[in-house]
């Protein structure tokens, strides 16, 4: 009997080919869609950032200056510093591909040195969005050595070079303004950094790779369940009832069918995941076994929902959160280091094994045999509340 | 035609969709996200084995957020391979004293691991925090030099004027679109709107499903046939127009967003979009692709346009991108 209504499952997705199409692709092409403009975004614009540099004041000081934002060891590989000449309400007015223009008035280098705080502006292109963010971190973060070179370089103005005269007064203030450019800009002598591996982290690719392939799964799951949920009608309950057909069998029938359809589909997923991502994501049995629990489990919650939620609108609404809170907790949407501590909890641990698992795949390279028996032990336990529910009350 | 309003309301689910799961995601789902979300944190772990004041002085100058920094004096890897900590930070001995003669190279070690993602941003604070203090010690130890008489501590108390209230040296972030012209960028409430509209397009969509239930049960022919079909599709335009309109006015105007007078004509264009469907697509089904394809592509070219990824003037086909005219 199960397997008649299981059947009946596939055949009514089968007699709408348009639904199925969709299903299939909407979240795909979302996907796409999104990634590729993303994409062709960085790529456009990573190539390098431009930064046009509008010196007004000219002076030994402001040449530093530049050479100081350039020569940065963090972020300077890809910006390059383009001179704009006089030309600001020009290049305001046509950035191009400028990611920022910066604007030095005139009358900069007096005003730092008798100590006032004589803003420069920076423009910052909105037309292209990343390279104006990173301009901006860049710059942002060159306003802290800036600080502290002029800072250095006042200080002993102050008690020392002011006293001078003539060339040997400029010779000092020059002197002093190089010694402190460079001790400010060498600030990443300050570390020794040690870099080390890792087994309980996922490196950014994977993480962004199972993000992506968990959108691609649940977006498919939800369109093929809400699309094709049975119609309501309480004639073909009454005569399903007949035939000892209970709401508890018909659940289960739909879960097998949701299981199935997803066993397939995450195969697909993952093998053409892997041709696609081959140069880091190589095929093998534990990571597409991990998907299939995975995938199986989320049918569970499902059927969990619809045994606990009758009226429809509030079963989506109900699944919706559970899968997302699910999801966020494991750490798919955020990396898990980043979030609060009450959910990195030791009690929680359990219920993390949807991500734990692909790690100790990835990164420790060994087959989660704990998490795999959580995740069907937690799918035992509801499909078993489902048979007990349709043994206790006959509902209709 | 009020006995077909009357089922309407008599359904659960037109409840659940216009009061219960609305009120569920203001008063519950929100604030527990919100929540979630703020208390997302890099964690940090900063060892001094010597418990300096100088550690405790650097750690107050570091702004907190969006760093969970804790200190030990114990030195322990475990956390960084656990990925409990994004990175470890250990201070060396006596570090007060190096700043101060100027031997500041390698006075701290970085631990980190390949998969760490923003300890950079922690270091770069920690460094521009340890050279503001460098750079006044070395300005004190040249006048030192230069000057045999010169007091090292007022020489060295002299350079914070630089620093604080206001760092001497501040650029002043402006931007400006592709235009030209200096507009502000999209406000973070902006997500609010395309998520709202996605609601109220869904509600509009349960609405829409009567017109079809009405015509499958041969209602629709017999109100045809008495002549009444302009009043029938009339009043089910103004009740859905009252329903949607009341689910997108309210939580829009607590946000501080119904300034934008697009927003009714988005709320129209979108009842008639789905009034056309009605009357032009015969099945179901096809309800369902439209509604689901045209809502998720609106929602997505919203988002593109709202972060400027995308300016063309295809993107005005998706009915919420009207928001940002």
């Amino acid at each position: 009997m199960l397997y008649h209504l299981w059947a009946n499952e596939w055949k009514r997705v089968i007699k709408s080919p348009a639904l199925l199409l969709m299903t299939l692709t909407i979240p795909i092409s979302i996907l796409l869609i999104v990634g590729m403009i993303v994409f062709s975004q960085f790529q456009e614009e990573f190539e390098e950032v431009e930064i046009i540099i509008i010196d007004e004041d000219e002076t030994f000081e402001t040449n530093a200056l530049i050479s100081q934002l350039a020569g940065d060891q963090t972020l300077a590989e890809q910006i390059q510093f383009v001179d704009g000449g006089n030309a600001l309400a020009e290049h305001i007015e046509n950035p191009g591909e400028a990611a920022a223009i910066i604007r030095i008035p005139e009358g900069f280098t007096e005003e730092l040195r008798s100590g006032h705080n004589e803003q420069i502006d920076v423009y910052l292109n909105d037309a292209i969005p990343f390279s104006s963010q990173l301009a901006e971190t860049f710059l942002e973060s060159g306003q802290s050595y800036i600080t502290s070179a002029q800072a250095g370089v006042n200080t002993v103005h102050h008690f020392y070079s002011n006293e001078l005269e003539g060339e040997a007064r400029s010779e000092a203030l020059q002197q002093n303004t190089l010694h402190f450019t460079f001790l400010a800009l060498g600030r990443n002598d300050l570390f020794e950094m040690h870099e080390g591996q890792t087994g309980d982290l996922l490196d950014w690719k994977h993480q962004l790779t199972l993000g992506a392939l968990m959108f691609l799964y649940v977006a498919t799951f939800i369109l093929l369940a809400s699309l094709f949920q049975p119609k309501e009608s309480a004639a073909i309950q009454e005569r399903l009832q007949l035939i000892q057909v209970t709401e508890s069998k018909q659940r289960l029938a739909r879960f097998f069918f949701h299981a199935s359809f997803s066993l397939v589909y995450v195969s697909i997923l993952v093998a053409v995941g892997s041709q696609v991502l081959e140069s880091y994501l190589s095929i093998d049995w534990p990571y597409l076994f991990q998907w299939i629990f995975v995938s199986i489990l989320i049918c569970a919650l499902f059927l969990m929902v619809d045994l606990l939620i009758r009226e429809r609108a509030m079963k989506w609404f109900a699944f919706l959160l559970v899968v997302i809170t699910v999801l966020l907790v494991n750490g798919f949407i955020i990396p898990p280091a980043y979030l609060p501590a009450m959910i990195q909890n030791a009690w929680l641990e359990p219920v993390r094994s949807l991500y734990t698992g692909f790690v100790s795949i990835i990164s420790q390279e060994r087959i989660p045999w704990m998490q795999w028996a959580i995740m069907i032990g937690f799918t035992a336990i509801m499909l078993f509340l489902n048979q007990v529910s349709g043994k206790k009350v006959n509902r209709l | 035609m009020i006995t077909l309003w009357k089922s309407i309301l008599c359904k659960k689910t037109t409840w659940m969709l216009i009061l219960v799961i609305p009120l569920a995601i203001w008063f519950l789902v929100l604030p527990t996200a919100e929540e979630t979300v703020n208390q997302v944190t890099v964690p940090i772990i900063i060892v001094d084995e010597f418990d300096q004041p100088l550690t405790d002085e650097l750690m107050n100058d570091i702004e907190e957020m969006p760093f969970q920094i804790k200190k030990t004096d114990e030195f322990d890897l475990r956390p960084l391979v656990k990925g409990e900590a994004e990175a470890i930070f250990v201070m060396q001995e006596n570090i007060d004293g190096r700043i101060q003669s100027g031997e500041i190279d390698e006075i701290i070690t970085w631990y980190r691991n390949e998969n760490s993602y923003v300890d950079g941003l922690f270091k770069e604070k920690l460094a521009s925090a340890i050279m503001s203090r460098a750079v006044r010690a070395e300005a004190a130890n040249l006048v030192e030099t230069y000057q045999v008489d010169a007091d090292w501590d007022e020489v060295y108390q002299y350079g914070t004027r630089y620093f604080e209230p206001e760092p001497i040296f501040q650029m002043n972030f402006e931007t400006i679109g592709s235009a030209g012209s200096t507009e502000p960028r999209a406000s973070d409430n902006t997500i609010f709107f395309p998520i709202i509209w996605l609601y109220v397009w869904l509600v509009i969509g349960y609405f829409t499903r009567f017109l079809y239930q009405w015509r499958d049960q041969g209602i629709t022919e017999r109100i045809e046939l008495v002549g009444r079909s302009g009043w029938y599709y009339g009043s089910w335009l103004l009740f859905v127009l009252l329903i949607s309109g009341i689910l997108m006015l309210l939580p829009l105007n607590v946000i501080g967003m119904l300034d934008n007078t697009w927003i009714f004509l988005i709320l129209a264009a979108s009842i008639l979009f789905y009034l056309l469907v009605a009357l032009f697509v015969k099945k179901i089904q096809g309800l369902y692709v439209i509604a689901i394809s045209y809502g998720i592509a609106s929602f997505v070219v919203f988002m593109l346009a709202a972060w400027n990824l995308i300016s063309e003037s295809w993107m005005h086909l998706f009915i919420p991108t009207w928001f940002l005219i």
